[in-house]
């Protein structure tokens, strides 16, 4: 199935069927995570109302590792298979994981100045983060800086390969080193620590960021393709 | 009781433009690639 999609006009077809799906669930998600985050939702024992920093802080989080690892994969299929779609989604994605990263750093600082007192402190997870920030801002860099499309598509790849390694240095910094950022309060491996009137916001809005990227990347997938086919058009 | 709401509204506001502004963007340039 992967390979069959590595046809664009295949994947344009598909992405056609799928871009206002996505984009109809990203709408009910969103505005049922932000209902639930605001009005149905208690305020914190200790933090009082700025829990609610957590619904959009939190999945943000989640949504920079996830979108980074996927762009990692994306490029390694492309490299080693020269699958077209995989090559561009990496570019496509960038800017979406980029901009969820932003969020997570900003939405936390903006909780950290209220609960910590510090709107920074370079503990092992905020730092960790921002430089997944800087390989975001980075890679797009790296690509844009080559004439040649698929030599800046190729060091690109590498460069988020590379970057891979930050991404359990993220994940476990706040296991791996005494940081003043929480630990996780959702782990695979034991029930939620977490109240479900609070876990039912955070999965909420974790959805609505989740099928709201999808809609986003499929769209600027058919942007670069339609683009590809532009230049070959208007080079003939 | 201390108001929070500044930092309330910043984190949400900042996330809704951003993504706002981000799904405008890429509206526009697919817009443009496609004719």
């Amino acid at each position: 199935m992967i390979t069959k999609f590595a046809n664009p006009g295949k994947f344009l077809a598909l992405s056609r069927r799928l871009m206002p799906v996505l984009f109809a669930l990203a709408a009910l998600s969103l505005s049922f995570g932000v209902y639930k985050s605001f009005f149905d939702s208690p305020p914190d024992y200790q933090q009082g109302e700025t829990v609610r920093i957590m619904y959009v802080h939190v999945p943000a989080a989640w949504m920079a590792l996830f979108v980074y690892t996927s762009m990692a994969v994306a490029a390694f299929v492309g490299l080693v298979w020269r699958h077209v779609v995989a090559e561009l989604y990496a570019r496509a994605a960038a800017p979406l994981g980029a901009a969820f990263t932003l969020i997570c750093l900003v939405s936390g600082a903006l909780w950290g100045k209220p609960m910590w007192g510090a709107w920074w402190v370079w503990d092992a997870r905020l730092t960790s983060v921002l430089i997944l920030f800087f390989f975001y801002i980075g890679y797009m860099a790296l690509v844009a800086a080559f004439d040649d499309e698929q030599k800046g598509i190729n060091a690109g790849a590498f460069l988020l390969i590379v970057g891979m390694v930050n991404v359990p240095v993220v994940k476990f910094s706040v296991d791996w080193w005494n940081t003043l950022h929480q630990p996780a309060s959702l782990t695979r491996l034991a029930a939620p620590s977490i109240d479900p009137a609070m876990l039912t916001p955070l999965l909420s809005m974790a959805a609505g960021f989740t099928f709201l990227f999808g809609a986003l990347a499929l769209m600027r997938l058919e942007t670069e393709i339609f683009r590809r086919r532009n230049q070959v058009r208007d080079a003939t | 009781m201390t108001d929070y709401t500044f930092y309330i509204a910043g984190a949400w506001g900042i996330a809704a433009a951003v993504l706002g502004g981000l799904a405008l963007q890429t509206f526009c340039a697919w817009r443009r690639a496609k004719k």
